[in-house]
């Protein structure tokens, strides 16, 4: 049965299709869409079909760009000795948030991950691989997440990478800094006790 | 831990429910179907340990409402506290203690623990390994919330490592691949190995102790933890151990494209007078062997946290016999636990328990306390 004008019917479903938005919420946006003036609607739209058509992945370092080489790989005042890699281009936002790293990035698109058919296939890894022979590079600092799949993914990158003499490192994981010993789960705590360091 | 009041909201068949209890016993009888296990599911899930029928939370709230909230207040090492579980709605799951927001549900486990006896728990003996892993690990887990990220963290790799055996045996994936999987692996079985070892060395004394008075010190039960590959004295020989056994078998693992060796095969062995309770053991002597099992899962949980659980007896009564009902009521009676338990009928309790027991009518989402 159709409860809703086609067209209607179809925006939300298309939106369901979205991550995190599950039935009520596609609805929910769908009448919000609808209340809004056609140019805003227009807007939307315009800038969904324009973030298509204007970005690309780096030819150097896979993130998302819209020149090729991207802004990061192009900046001749980047530290290119170091490459830190990580999943996902938002995981490059986050780190370029700290304004503190200089180096270059590398973006993998993901994790190893079998039960999802990812395997080193699937990953940016052979483009990172081309990068390596580059005589400035000094350090690749893998910073996939503390999941199972991203520390499967840091250790085949290791195992890959430190052959050719490159010094690999991976990123601390532990307390958010600023917390309370008293106020950090126990998981958390143990893994950062774990990975303590000498002083 | 003691619970005195809870407040229920949109659980189960529970509309709205607040319901003060008492620090000892406290029974729910009524027919079935009215609620009587809600009510111990609730304070099952706020100890952390999630449903103890494996339910899933949209099961749990009540039908045609979007929430589920259990909210309950008492005393924590002699502290008073307030914990709070919530389901649904905007931020989907919440836990609370005194109003502190939890990162993950386990952490209820550091406020309040539960053991909880069900009929399920009295086929342990005959069941399958599964069962005896289950019953481990869920002790485990109330003494060391770590143990549940160790243990969560392993059967994710376990699947990844099938995924690369089912590969292989595809030829979509190479044997290199499987390598580093099995480097990923092997710290993580190693661990639950040994937590779980040092679990039955805790626990296995206490059963012994308790199967010896339910026995009138006529049998002996031992417990013994099997691993799937042989252990070497040191310790740290295990992960090369480990290695070894997965090269081994790895044909055999590609072929069957399942992971055959690890914590997930090993198996809780029980003897009673040295020969193996799962084939020798009577009705009667299962039962007491799973009592004890249960009893001793307290008496760690009181070791490793200082503190007693509560203790949750679902259905129970009318499946042991009058001496053993009797037994296991006295000895929590005598450590002051504070227990719950659903019955159909109270005929089955001490006249002097009953005297000093909270007696609760449940009747179709409603709970009335009422004179024994």
């Amino acid at each position: 049965m159709l409860y809703y004008a086609e067209p209607v019917s179809r925006l939300i479903e298309e939106l369901s299709k979205l991550p995190g938005v599950g039935p009520k919420t596609a609805q929910r946006l769908a009448f919000h869409l609808l209340n809004v003036p056609r140019t805003e609607a227009v807007a939307l739209a315009r800038a969904i079909v324009e973030a298509h058509d204007k970005t690309l992945y780096c030819s150097v370092c896979t993130n998302l760009t819209d020149s090729d080489p991207c802004r990061v790989c192009g900046d001749t005042n980047r530290d290119r000795s170091v490459i830190c890699v990580v999943e996902e281009p938002r995981d490059v936002v986050a780190v370029e948030k700290t304004r503190e790293y200089r180096g270059l990035y590398h973006v993998l698109h993901g994790a190893l991950s079998p039960i999802e058919g990812v395997g080193p296939e699937q990953l940016k890894i052979s483009q990172l691989m081309t990068r390596l022979g580059d005589p400035e590079l000094r350090e690749i600092i893998v910073a996939t997440n503390p999941t199972v799949e991203g520390e499967a993914t840091a250790a085949y990158l290791a195992r890959l990478i430190k052959p050719m003499g490159i010094k690999v490192s991976r990123i601390a994981h532990g307390l958010p800094v600023g917390g309370d010993l008293e106020y950090a789960d126990q998981v958390t705590l143990l893994r950062a006790i774990d990975g303590r360091r000498e002083l | 831990m003691e619970i005195q009041q809870i407040e229920l909201v949109h659980f189960r068949n529970y509309q709205e429910l607040n319901r003060s209890f008492q620090p000892g016993l406290n029974i729910f009888v009524g027919p079935n179907g009215q609620g009587k296990t809600n009510l111990l599911e609730a304070i099952a899930l706020l100890s952390g340990s999630g449903s103890h029928r494996d339910a899933r939370d949209p099961d749990m709230v009540q039908w045609q409402e979007e929430f589920y909230r259990i909210k309950a207040t008492g005393l924590s090492s002699a502290h008073p506290v307030t914990l709070e579980l919530a389901y649904g709605g905007e931020r989907k799951k919440l836990a609370r203690i005194n109003g502190r927001k939890l990162r993950r549900m386990a952490e209820l486990s550091d406020a309040i623990n539960t053991v909880v006896f069900s009929p399920e728990d009295l086929s342990l003996v005959k069941g399958s390994p599964a069962q005896r892993r289950r019953f481990l690990d869920r002790e485990l887990a109330q003494a060391s919330p770590a143990y549940g990220d160790v243990l969560s963290r392993y059967s994710r790799l376990l699947t990844q490592r099938n995924a690369i055996l089912r590969g292989i045996r595809e030829g979509k994936a190479k044997p290199a691949e499987l390598e580093l999987w099995d480097e990923q692996i092997t710290p993580l079985a190693v661990e639950v190995l040994a937590r779980r070892l040092d679990g039955v060395a805790r626990i296995a004394p206490h059963a012994r102790q308790i199967y010896r008075g339910l026995s009138r010190d006529k049998e002996e039960l031992e417990l013994t933890y099997r691993s799937s590959f042989s252990l070497p004295a040191d310790r740290g020989k295990w992960p090369q151990a480990y290695r070894e056994k997965l090269i081994e078998r790895r044909a055999e693992e590609i072929a069957r494209h399942a992971t055959l060796t690890g914590p997930h095969r090993d198996d809780l062995q029980l003897y009673l007078q040295g020969r193996e309770a799962r084939l020798y053991a009577s009705q009667g002597q299962q039962r007491s062997i799973a009592l004890s099992l249960k009893l001793a899962e307290i008496a760690f949980i009181q070791q490793s946290r200082g503190e007693y659980p509560l203790v949750l007896l679902d259905d129970v009564m009318s499946e042991l016999d009058p001496t053993r009902r009797e037994q296991l009521l006295a000895d929590l009676d005598r450590r002051h636990i504070q227990v719950f338990i659903t019955t159909t009928h109270l005929q089955a309790f001490p006249a002097e328990l009953l005297a000093k027991a909270g007696i609760y009518q449940v009747q179709a989402g409603q709970v009335s306390q009422r004179d024994s």
